[in-house]
């Protein structure tokens, strides 16, 4: 009996029955022993019967779990990578934003809530680029349409996301409305709210439950709500926005925050 | 065709024929459909930005979603993810006929949810890169560890899952 011969009466191990279930054809030497073997080997057959059905009773059960995958284009991701943004491309590291906006909040919140004529809050209000404690409180971007109408609040073209940050740790309302072309508003009622804005950020210093009314444009898939200190937010789901297109987001601390239509 | 032209043709591709896959590896890990397109994408954007084909692509796919699926859940203690408890599809008011066959439907997904979670983490992740069609090497390369140990671990988180799941009638 020379090597070979004796190779094969050994018994196949879990290895080997792995290496012949998982990756068949990429180990020729493993799988001509085990093949040998267990032509031989009742045991070793069945063993391997049992393996080959358990990875096939997986693979079934895992399928349960399965959705149609989104229809995501190479374009919007490409466009992402080299920095385009196009509006609705929905593609953010949402863990670099919420790291980076959550750092801004806390220092923002200090801030706003302690001393507003501090050296610390004068450099929150340039960061934000428009705007101090006392001037007019409605401001539309260049380009942004105001109605006569409105109520106090900014207006904005957001470029392909929106940061809005509420600074106060007062029960309030935002109702939120979903609507067509690229322009979004955040106005209240409310006289006492401030507001600051830039391209992606409205910064809201807002009075004791005072009710904001926000409007997105449809497209604008990536929307980010801090309130008291806490994502409240973080993206338009289809489910969440409904057939009526709007819903409430109550503002007041992280954990009794939530949405209703 | 320049060199850059050259790897924005390759990426295309490898988009069109890769990310449902990894989609779907993410969708069986976490559950959320949305989180696992955002880090699905999010880890294509990092490969363009690479600028270059790493030798083992699909396992540096894997080790990238995983990273940003890991940084996603160390952020998101501190996040009230709203959309998380929304469900993914609201079908309404299906055939009575076909109602038990949906109830079933959901017994088995949640069973098979359960089952999953009942393993280790690595376990979870190297099961269903595996039934994603990874091979050992990169099955190694996206979880980081030695490549010879795959296949037997494989073998007992099959084992384990099949167990779990034996408990659940299915």
């Amino acid at each position: 009996m020379n090597l070979d011969e004796k190779h094969h009466l050994l018994h196949i191990g879990t290895a080997e029955a792995a290496f012949v279930i998982h990756e068949p054809g990429l180990h020729a030497r493993i799988e001509k022993r085990v093949n040998a073997h267990v032509a031989g080997c009742e045991k070793c057959s069945t063993l391997l019967r049992v393996h080959r059905a358990q990875d096939r009773k997986v693979a079934e059960l895992l399928a349960a779990l399965d959705i149609p995958a989104p229809a995501t284009q190479a374009n919007s991701v490409v466009a992402r990578a080299i920095g385009e943004l196009p509006t609705g491309a929905g593609v953010v590291s949402r863990g670099r934003r919420a790291a980076a906006a959550l750092a801004l909040i806390s220092v923002a919140a200090v801030a706003a809530a302690a001393l507003p004529a501090s050296p610390l809050h004068r450099l929150i209000v340039r960061a934000f680029g428009t705007g101090t404690s006392g001037q007019p409180t409605t401001s539309a971007r260049p380009g942004v349409a105001r109605p006569q109408s409105a109520p106090p609040g900014v207006f904005l073209k957001p470029d392909s996301s929106l940061d809005i940050v509420f600074l106060g740790y007062d029960a309030g309302l935002v109702h939120v409305r979903i609507v067509d072309g690229t322009q979004a508003s955040l106005t209240s009622a409310d006289t006492g709210s401030k507001y600051r804005v830039s391209n992606d950020r409205i910064l809201v210093e807002q009075s004791p439950r005072a009710t904001f009314d926000l409007t997105l444009p449809r497209s604008l898939r990536v929307v980010h709500i801090w309130a008291g200190g806490e994502l409240t937010l973080d993206r338009l789901h289809r489910s969440l926005i409904g057939d009526t297109g709007s819903f409430t987001i109550p503002l007041s601390r992280a954990g009794s925050t939530k949405p209703s239509h | 065709m320049s060199g850059a032209e050259s790897f924005d043709a390759v990426f295309r591709q490898l988009f069109d024929e890769q990310f449902p896959s990894l989609f779907r590896y993410l969708h069986r890990l976490t559950g959320d459909a949305d989180l696992a397109e955002d880090i699905a994408q999010e880890a294509f954007v990092k490969l363009y930005q690479r600028g270059a084909m790493p030798e083992d692509t699909r396992g540096w796919m894997g080790a990238v979603a995983n990273n940003l699926l890991r940084d996603d859940r160390r952020t998101s203690k501190r996040r009230l993810r709203l959309l998380a408890s929304q469900p993914e599809d609201l079908s309404a008011g299906g055939s009575p006929e076909f109602a038990d066959e949906a109830v079933l439907s959901d017994e088995r997904r949640d069973a098979v949810r359960v089952a999953l979670g009942r393993l280790p983490e690595r376990d979870r992740k190297m099961l269903l890169l595996r039934h994603e069609g990874y091979s050992y090497r990169e099955i190694a390369h996206a979880l980081g560890m030695a490549e010879r140990s795959v296949g037997t671990l494989l073998i007992r988180a099959t084992r384990a899952f099949q167990a779990a799941i034996t408990g659940k009638g299915l």
